[in-house]
């Protein structure tokens, strides 16, 4: 991503439509919250693990306009909390993800993490950060995310390999324990990635996030590669390490639907902009935003109940999906309660230009 | 290592030059002691003399043996190549790999460095250098070597590029892995195949400039033999002796060559263990052995298949029936393949518990709770509408009340298909390798697709869904290979087909959507063009017409501006609309039968609604087949009339499609159902999640 001096200047935030509608959270924040980093609303109980606060990012796009992908975003989690971060591809829920353990990097706004400053930080700072080991990522697609030549041990403990920890001996037995906690057996140690399984794969690389103890997980769509089976059990294991590790997780996802059983509270990004966030529970049940009522009433999922048929249903949809780098020129505008159902005739995200 | 060696040497050519450089570079090596004279000993009485007697090549016209010149110019030859191309690669690789991990400007400076370098011409640098030093072997060396490095350098540096932007990189960064932990444990690994071929490409192309450097005089210096000398020489006295030219020449051309094929087998045989090139489909083609006749009786893989009485009944029928499908014989060879295909089944179980221990812990089924004997049980629970074999199903379906058989309404019969694939071997697809040790990944599956009908093929990845769609289309990836059964589509068996046979067909009358449509489009070429190009070559039409109909194909999958998607390059285009690009390129010689594998799996849950919908509204605009291949049951109710529940490498349950969904009989499409619905919503299908509870992590 380039250059520094890429936020749009004037955008609009007192749009109500684009605003984060607030539940009753200790960590929302409010629609203040997208002005800016310098408000602190730290709430009494807990401090929180991560807080982000006012994170914007872009990227100039190749015909040299601006595109605007995290637009004022605001997500606190606190340490054992699953959040889920629901949005469309395109809506920014990667790039936050990316920015936060600093893969992208954010044009405004703060990052702190366990109370310190962690956006901006370069070079050596960064690495130094990171072979703490206290943050880790789990990417969608294990097969691309595991090197295919190396064995599952020596994948497992990278992590500790690269900050000299413990002899070969000793890593292989944290990779051990390591596997058992994902449920898989030291059988698998030394085998290469293209000799297990989808599922097992995706259990060696949260194996690989584990092995450092880590205070943060977070997901980026982990098992949308996965089969329906298979995704169950990923994200109950997941919810297993946070119940016995007390690891706190980001989990983002496409799918609302994956997350009611996971997350203890869910974030929905529609534009780069938080819209709604809440209890899990709340918001399947009482969805404030017209954008999170589209998204549960679009999951097949919940279309398929008996009587209902299948998706199908949902009409022929016009060619919502323009340019994805037309992201920044959706606007959460369009989003009248008129248009919240889903159809033919609602023109939410409607193609950019 | 050794599995690689062999995949270099794989075909003849490799291994003929392979032998050819070892004796080269024995020779090389030993240099003058092979030479049956010294190279050196001038005999004017015998100069010029002809092949034969004492000298086996004759004598140049000093009468100095040709063979013993050749011999002993070997080493000068080769060494020096050897040394230049060491060189090069010294000076080339590290950095190449280095600039590809360093920041914009230190790459930038190296580029440009690599450039400039570029621009020198080899031999008049070359001339200028040994000019400036001395006229000898070293400097040549070292000035050839110098210009070698950019080429290692910018292949290096690209393939390292690619590499080092893979997910596996960026986890190492964020384990805080330094630039050098990157370089030694990812990337360098990787680019030693690149490096392996481009060394002996390099080697070649050092033989011939060292050669030719020689042949106009400069390095070294005669007497001494060299090649390039040599054949200076004897051009020089071509009219006395126009055969002497041959023996120097010939040596040139076989060592060039030698290198040459020895980097075509390295690519081919390193490169086969590269996932990004078993990923690409578009690579994959029919295998030979597909072309053979499909024999049942024939296949390794079959044993427990051909013991069953009812087994052989079948062998008989695949083989004495070489035309099942024409339509009048429907019904008839319809009795034989259901009642057998289901009685198969119960003797499996051995071969199943090895295929797929490794899938075990992770299937989260647990064989306890489904051992593959309940797929044969007679009593399974709760089955009402099971047959009497226990099995709802299976293949062809007059007992399946949903399809209506009858003359002319079949357009696909798929009759005991088999599909094996190599052992071990990464395939790249999630899953598939698995399941993909031994026998088969698709076994003893039957169905048959009306016209206008859709089916849905569901089951969990590597259960073999996506290999028997490719098996319709003739497009296995390499290794598979279809063992037995027979595909026919529209009364044509199509099991057997060529790659040339297949191709009217292919895109014409069957279309194909998949799961990336990224990657099956052309990235280059506008969206417009790639349409317009499929209708010119297989609808032959005009380029106006083409372009006119390209923007209603456009319309048609409910593109709202299509002037303007089709001036567009794909990537400009988000998943969604490439995947409708995809569909308008699959529908565009209005096909007969549509195969969608996987095609709204990318997307996420809005695009995929609105991706399904349409293809419901072409498939009905059209009166096209639909086969539908997906892992979510979820979604495929909605889009197909009947569903085949595939796992591992069978159908276990064919139905209509409510029917499966809301009253699942076998118990693995319970637990599938119990485990899409896990996730969400409560189980929609009353009374049957709970039979099988999907076990705890």
């Amino acid at each position: 991503m380039s250059g520094s001096e890429l936020v749009p200047a004037a955008r609009k935030h007192s749009d109500a439509a684009g605003e984060p509608i607030t539940a009753q959270l200790p960590a929302d924040a409010g629609p203040a919250a997208s002005t800016g980093p310098s408000h602190d609303l730290s709430l009494a109980d807990d401090e929180p693990l991560l807080r982000v606060a006012g994170l914007r990012a872009g990227f100039h796009g190749p015909d040299g306009i601006t595109h605007t992908v995290l637009d004022g975003v605001d997500l606190t989690i606190s340490p054992g909390e699953i959040v889920g971060l629901i949005g469309e591809t395109g809506s920014g829920k990667t790039t936050l993800g990316r920015a936060i353990v600093g893969l992208v990097r954010p044009t405004a706004g703060t990052i702190r993490f366990e109370g310190a400053q962690i956006q901006g930080l370069r070079g050596r700072h960064r690495r130094a950060l990171r072979r703490r080991g206290r943050i880790q990522f789990i990417f969608q697609d294990p097969l691309r995310s595991l090197d295919p030549d190396q064995r599952v041990t020596d994948i497992v403990t990278e992590g500790l390999a690269i900050r000299r920890e413990l002899d070969p001996a000793g890593r292989r037995q944290r990779a051990a324990e390591a596997l058992v906690a994902v449920g898989l057996g030291p059988e698998f140690l030394d085998r290469l990635p293209g000799e297990i399984s989808g599922g097992q794969r995706q259990r060696v690389a949260i194996a690989r996030g584990i092995v450092t103890h880590p205070r943060l997980l977070i997901c980026d769509e982990p098992v949308s590669a996965l089969d329906a089976a298979n995704r169950t059990h990923i994200l109950r294991l997941l919810a297993r390490l946070r119940d016995d590790q007390a690891i706190a997780m980001l989990i983002i996802s496409h799918d609302l639907a994956s997350m009611a059983d996971v997350a203890d509270r869910v974030a929905v990004l529609h534009n780069g902009r938080i819209v709604e966030e809440g209890p899990t529970a709340r918001v399947f049940a009482a969805p404030a935003h017209p954008y999170t009522q589209l998204l549960i009433a679009s999951s097949p999922r919940t279309a398929r109940d008996p009587g209902s048929g299948a998706g199908a249903d949902h009409g022929p949809g016009r060619d919502h999906d323009g340019p994805e780098r037309d992201g920044s020129e959706r606007d959460g505008r369009d989003l009248g309660p008129a248009t919240a159902r889903p159809g033919p005739g609602n023109n939410v995200a409607g193609q950019g230009r | 290592m050794r599995h690689a060696l062999r995949a270099v040497f794989s075909s003849l050519p490799t291994r003929a030059a392979g032998l050819f450089i070892i004796v080269i570079l024995t020779v090389a090596v030993t240099g003058e002691t092979l030479a049956p004279h010294d190279p050196l000993a001038q005999d004017l009485d015998s100069a010029l003399a002809a092949p034969g007697g004492s000298h086996w090549l004759g004598t140049d016209y000093l009468g100095r043996d040709t063979l013993s010149r050749l011999v002993a110019g070997t080493r000068e030859t080769i060494l020096s190549a050897v040394a230049m191309t060491a060189l090069g690669a010294l000076l080339g690789v590290l950095p190449g790999i280095a600039s590809a991990l360093l920041g914009r400007w230190s790459a930038f400076a190296a580029l440009r460095t690599v450039d400039a370098l570029l621009t020198l011409p080899t031999v008049i640098f070359a001339v200028a250098v040994g000019g400036l030093f001395s006229n000898g072997p070293a400097a040549l060396v070292i000035a050839i070597g110098f210009l070698m490095a950019p080429r290692f350098f910018r292949i290096v540096r690209a393939e390292a590029l690619g590499f080092s932007r893979t997910q596996y990189v960026e986890s190492a960064a964020l384990l805080g892995a330094s630039r050098w932990w990157i370089i030694r444990r990812h990337v360098g690994r990787k680019v030693l195949p690149t490096i392996a071929v481009t060394t002996s490409i390099t080697l070649g192309g050092a033989v011939f400039t060292s050669s030719s450097l020689n042949f106009i005089g400069l390095g070294s210096q005669p007497p001494a033999p060299t090649w390039g000398g040599m054949l200076a020489v004897t051009t020089s006295h071509l009219w006395e002796d126009p055969l002497a030219p041959l023996w120097p020449g010939l040596i040139i051309v076989l060592t060039i060559w030698s290198f040459h094929t020895l980097a075509d087998g390295l690519r081919e045989g390193l490169d086969a263990r590269n996932p990004r090139n078993a990923r690409n489909p578009r690579h994959s083609r029919p295998s030979p052995s597909r072309t053979a006749t499909p024999s049942p009786v024939t296949s390794p893989a079959l044993p427990e298949q051909v013991g069953t009485g009812p087994g052989s009944l079948l062998v008989g029928l695949t083989t004495t029936g070489p035309d099942p499908a024409s339509p009048a014989d429907g019904p008839a060879d319809q009795a034989g393949p259901s009642g057998p295909a289901t009685a198969d089944v119960p003797d499996t179980g051995a071969l199943d518990s090895d295929v797929l221990d490794s899938d075990v812990p992770d299937s989260d089924v647990p064989d306890t709770n489904l051992p593959d004997t309940d797929i044969t049980d007679a009593d399974t629970p709760g089955a009402d509408t099971a047959d009497s074999t226990g099995v709802r199903n299976v293949a062809d379906i007059p007992d399946d009340p949903s399809f209506q058989e009858g003359s002319g309404a079949v357009l696909l019969r798929v009759t005991d298909l088999w599909v094996t694939a190599p052992t071990h071997t990464a395939t790249g697809h999630h899953g598939d390798t698995a399941t993909g040790h031994r026998g088969g990944v698709v076994r003893a599956v039957s169905f048959t697709l009306g016209r206008g009908e859709a089916l849905g093929l569901v089951g969990e990845s590597g259960s073999g869904k996506t290999l028997t769609c490719r098996a319709l289309l003739g497009a296995l990836p390499e290794g598979c290979a279809v063992s037995g059964g027979t595909i026919v589509f529209d009364g044509q068996d199509v099991t057997a087909l060529t790659e040339k046979q297949w191709r009217p067909l292919r895109g014409a009358r069957i279309g194909t959507v998949f799961q990336d449509p990224a990657s099956y489009l052309n990235p280059s070429l506008t969206v417009g063009r790639q349409l317009t190009e499929v209708l010119r070559r297989h609808g032959g039409l005009g380029r106006q017409e083409a372009r006119q109909r390209a923007l209603e194909l456009l319309s048609a999958v409910e593109i709202r501006d299509p002037a303007k998607v089709a001036r567009q390059i794909p990537s400009r285009l988000s998943g969604g609309m490439q995947q409708r690009v995809m569909l308008a390129v699959a529908v565009s010689c209005e096909p007969d039968l549509l195969v969608a594998d996987e095609p709204t799996t990318a997307l996420d849950v809005r695009t995929q609604a609105e991706v399904l919908a349409l293809l419901a509204a072409l498939r009905a605009r059209l009166n096209m087949s639909l086969l539908f291949v997906t892992h979510d049951l979820d979604i495929v109710a909605g889009v197909c009339d009947r569903i085949a529940v595939f796992h591992r490498g069978r159908i276990v349950e064919t139905g209509p499609a409510d029917e499966i969904v809301h009253r699942p009989s076998h118990p693995y499409t319970r637990s599938l159902v119990a485990a899409a619905s896990a996730g969400a919503v409560p189980a929609a299908s009353p009374g049957s999640a709970q039979e099988v509870p999907v076990v705890r992590v």
